[in-house]
């Protein structure tokens, strides 16, 4: 595992494991992304997530392929107890632009690595 | 009036009529949108909405009879509802998630520019929510305290949670490791990781982030409650 990705965890799969699909959630949550390398920080919104990947719309366009960092927000549960922020590594897999009347560009991502970071 | 059909159909609510003029003449200055009708009190508003059945609802948030919030609660009981954009001088955080849990689309300050209402209300015809800039950090800040309230002890029931079990995915979803979980508990983290073993079989996730999508997807943690102490 590389530096700086210690204690994330990686998405596990080996030659004699059967890889089932996992579950696709339509849960809109806060996110904040940028393209590795960079500083800046953009704001999103999740359309569906899964724990292999994330559909958003962000304020900023991203090619097919890019590499991103993103920061999902997880809703808060139960007074008291603030849900985690779940910082991720990912690839650009897909991107459009906005089209007709929408504004903001949609960009699918694969998840490669993740990690709970208590608020 | 008859609709155009290549044009966005609104009606204006607001119970100033200058602002209302004005916003009306800003509107059709502009290719793409056409003014169906204006109402100066929420009743009104309520009933051009039900009569001339318009896309988007520039509702102000303050006016007589009905405020904008009544009307948004009003709408809850119709089958079909404008998309609503709230229009304010200024709206406290409450409000801002109260506006959209009744189902509003957007939040735009009066004092916005023009090309930020023009684009608002392009974003919630497309399906999208639009929430202007300076209320959007309060506005997320508000939504993480919030979350709906449904029958969550009938879920956990529906997949056999124990309540250590809900306990343990409410700490998961919280950040905490299994260590963390452990000491908080009082146990050994192979029970700990014996207990996650055992929902992810009753929930049928693969790991800690399925975990915690799904617990929030089913409102597993409705009704619960602890301490971090």
């Amino acid at each position: 595992m590389q530096d700086g990705m210690k204690g994330m965890e990686a998405r596990q799969g080996g030659p004699l494991s059967f890889k089932t699909r996992a579950q696709r959630f339509r849960i809109q949550m806060y996110l904040r992304y940028r393209v590795n390398g960079e500083s800046k920080w953009r704001q999103g919104t999740t359309e569906n997530v899964s724990s292999s990947g994330v559909l958003f719309r962000g304020e900023q366009f991203a090619r097919a392929n890019a590499l991103l960092d993103l920061r999902l927000a997880l809703p808060d549960q139960i007074p008291g107890v603030p849900s985690a922020e779940v910082i991720c590594k990912a690839v650009v897999v897909r991107s459009e632009r906005p089209k007709g009347t929408e504004s903001f560009p949609a960009l699918a991502t694969a998840i490669s690595h993740y990690r709970f970071v208590r608020p | 009036m008859n609709k155009r059909s290549e044009d966005i159909s609104i009606v204006i609510a607001d119970d100033h009529l200058i602002f209302r003029e004005g916003l009306r003449k800003l509107l059709e200055a502009k290719p793409g949108f056409q003014v169906l009708g204006e109402a100066g009190d929420g009743e009104q508003a309520l009933s051009l909405a039900r009569q001339l059945q318009p896309e988007i609802l520039l509702l102000d948030v303050r006016m007589p009879k009905l405020s904008g919030l009544e009307v948004l609660r009003e709408f809850t009981n119709l089958a079909t509802q404008p998309r609503t954009i709230l229009l304010a001088a200024a709206l406290e955080r409450d409000q801002m998630v109260q506006a959209l849990q009744l189902g509003a689309r957007g939040i735009i300050l009066k004092h916005s520019a023009t090309a930020v209402l023009f684009e608002g209300i392009r974003t919630v015809v497309a399906g999208q929510y639009w929430v202007c800039h300076e209320s959007a950090s309060d506005l997320a800040h508000a939504l993480r305290n919030f979350t709906p309230r449904p029958e969550g002890n009938g879920r956990r029931r529906e997949f056999g949670l124990t309540p250590r079990e809900t306990e343990v995915i409410a700490l998961i979803v919280a950040g905490f490791t299994n260590k963390d979980i452990a000491e908080k508990f009082t146990i050994s983290e192979h029970t700990v990781k014996h207990h996650l073993t055992t929902i992810f079989t009753k929930l049928g996730v693969s790991n800690r982030l399925e975990l915690a999508f799904f617990s929030i997807d089913h409102h597993l943690l409705d009704n619960v409650q602890m301490t971090l102490d």
